[in-house]
């Protein structure tokens, strides 16, 4: 072995480094997140947009937009951003953890568990940053947005897929198996989905159910980006909605840490 | 590297000690893994654990690691605090965890450079500690494959490689030739000497004595979570043990008469179900005394002593048990 001496410089050592590996890893698996962040909405978008939307479109609606794609299409921004934060959430988070263990290997080195911790809820709202930024130009193209606050869009529905990612991790980390993850997306992620206002109005809920919806981050998500899209949103809204998603980043980020922290001692 | 501040209220650290444990205890819930053990390791020396399945070995080296936090007791890694300078710690660590944690999706490599990169080591120096290190364990003709067709062996060659990137004053390594033909665990105990004559400390625990005996300056031999026994193998082997053993096998089961025989020559016994052994300082002639008093083997060996015998005398258990 030659015998050249490093210096391990830890004070540059850090978050950057963790997103220059999963970055670097990435060249194998980018495949499924075009498919989650672009195909299936998009699939969606062609066939309820177009299909149902055609069916919407010839009856009365009050939509408070011009047809139902330019409804449904900001609808699906944000839905998308959940089923990629949750998804990503769920299997991958008890892979680096449990299964193939990275991060057990990861936390061997200077990188603590406060920044595997952000990384890991960070590098899945950035790749589905990646994936919005596609979608969303998708939608320009398809002539769904109406303001130029849709440029906000991608950014909007990030913050949406990290208020998911955020808890879904959390709840992860704190399992000893996956066997609870399938009941979440059929119980948790998709009626959280269904009741989210991307596809029709919640106002058309029993009042009980809509005020319930209210309280789900995806209706927050959803009409954020949709308020974007359309030009309809105030200035408070936003915050109210921007704040709401935070909190559910912040708290998730909190029980995330622990549970990491937890499953990598034991 | 600074000495910790937080250490210095009654017994400093001296700063020739790579590890220093006082009563460290570990619990999971009511159930204790480690219980209270004491030892320290003096820089550039090999100081082995050694222990059966379940002893707490791992647990141990999970606190010295500083990602697991001890229920209670002292412990200082390279003259710091685990809990609170982990990251300063792990900057000089290696650790070679008890089950290889590789990035299948990297090449062996790749495994090696990424892994640098965690500890601010730049793209240029970590590709030629890539290749340099990849020398040292073998594997440079495996370097551009991926690690999932590597043997066992190769994987741990690899891990151990791995641990070594940022040229660490402290390695730990759990269980590292556990499940290795003999050919690879000596090219790994001589890899580990090379290692050890660069000035690294080693911490290791192993299931061998044999591994014991060839690596380390010291070890303790650890049991349900405490120290059965601690010094250097040959003081483990003269305190609790004969110099040599003599093992004797019989046709169904032992005379009844040889454990009277044995006990009037001052001769302790130990009854295994395929054998029985006599723990003698001259073997031959516990033998011959034997077969003086009409006791008829149908085998019989004379061996030194080792490390296995120290356990069995000291738990009446063996070691692989
Ligand atoms: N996270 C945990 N929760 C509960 N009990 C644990 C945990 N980790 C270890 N133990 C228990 O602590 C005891 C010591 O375990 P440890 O892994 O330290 O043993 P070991 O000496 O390394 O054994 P082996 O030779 O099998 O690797 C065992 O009884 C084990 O079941
Ligand atoms: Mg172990």
């Amino acid at each position: 072995m030659t015998t050249t001496v490093l210096r391990p410089d830890i004070s540059r050592t850090g978050l950057q480094h963790f997103f220059e590996y999963q970055i670097y890893r990435f060249r194998s698996s980018w495949r499924g997140l075009v498919v989650t962040g672009l195909f299936s909405p998009l699939l969606f978008l062609l066939v309820m947009g177009t299909g149902l939307g055609g069916l919407v479109d010839r009856g009365n609606h009050d939509l408070g937009t011009p047809s139902y794609l330019a409804y449904i299409g900001p609808g699906l921004l944000a839905t998308s951003a959940m089923q990629w934060g949750t998804t990503q959430g769920l299997w991958p988070t008890m892979g680096e953890l449990k299964w193939e263990g990275g991060y057990r290997a990861a936390l061997a080195s200077p990188l603590t568990v406060d920044e595997l911790t952000v990384g890991h809820i960070g590098w899945i709202s950035l790749r589905f940053f990646a994936a919005s930024l596609l979608f969303s130009g998708v939608l320009t193209a398809f002539g769904v947005p109406q303001s130029w606050w849709f440029i906000l869009a991608p950014l909007a529905a990030t913050l949406t897929c990290a208020a998911f990612a955020a808890p879904t991790v959390a709840f992860s980390s704190a399992q000893t198996g996956d066997g609870l993850f399938p009941l979440v997306q059929r119980f948790v992620v998709i009626p959280l989905l269904l009741f989210s206002g991307a596809f029709f109005p919640i106002s058309n809920l029993p009042t009980a159910l809509a005020w319930i919806a209210r309280l789900t981050p995806s209706w927050h998500g959803v009409e954020l980006s949709r308020g974007l899209s359309t030009g309809s949103l105030t200035l408070v809204g936003a915050l109210g909605h921007v704040a709401y998603c935070g909190a559910f980043i912040l708290v998730g980020i909190h029980r995330s840490r622990a549970g990491i922290r937890k499953t990598l001692a034991a | 590297m600074t000495m910790a501040s937080g250490e210095s209220d009654q017994n400093p650290i001296p700063d020739d000690i790579a590890v220093e444990a006082v009563d460290l205890h570990k619990h999971f819930g009511d159930f204790i893994a480690v219980g209270g053990i004491s030892f320290s390791v003096p820089l550039g020396q090999t100081f082995a654990i050694l222990g059966p399945n379940g002893a707490g070995k791992s647990s141990t080296m999970k606190m010295v690691t500083t990602v697991s936090p001890a229920t209670s007791g002292r412990l200082s890694v390279l003259g710091m605090d685990p809990v609170r300078d982990g990251r300063s710690i792990r900057a000089r660590l290696g650790v070679v965890p008890q089950e290889d944690i590789l990035d299948t999706e990297m090449t062996v490599r790749q495994n090696l450079v990424m892994y640098s990169r965690y500890f601010g080591i730049s793209w240029s120096d970590a590709k030629a500690k890539a290749d340099a290190l990849l020398n040292f364990v073998q594997l440079t003709e495996r370097a551009n494959d991926k690690v999932d067709p590597l043997s066992g062996g190769m994987k741990r060659r690899l891990t151990i490689a791995r641990a070594l990137v940022n040229d660490p004053s402290l390695v730990l390594l759990d269980e590292p030739t556990t499940g290795l033909d003999p050919q690879a665990r000596h090219l790994l105990w001589e890899r580990l000497y090379q290692l050890k004559d660069q000035g690294v400390s080693l911490l290791l625990t192993t299931h061998y004595m044999d591994e014991a005996e060839q690596l380390a300056d010291r070890l303790m031999v650890m049991d349900k979570g405490i120290i059965a026994a601690e010094g250097t193998p040959a003081e483990l082997i003269s305190q609790h043990c004969s110099r040599e053993v003599l093992e004797l096998r019989f046709q169904g089961h032992e005379p009844a008469e040889l454990a009277r025989i044995a006990t009037a020559a001052q001769l302790r016994t130990e009854t295994l179900p395929d054998r029985t052994l006599v723990y003698a300082d001259d073997g031959d002639a516990a033998l011959a005394h034997l077969q003086a008093q009409n006791i008829r083997p149908t085998g019989t060996l004379v061996r030194r002593a080792t490390l296995e015998d120290v356990f069995l005398a000291l738990t009446g258990r063996s070691l692989d048990e």
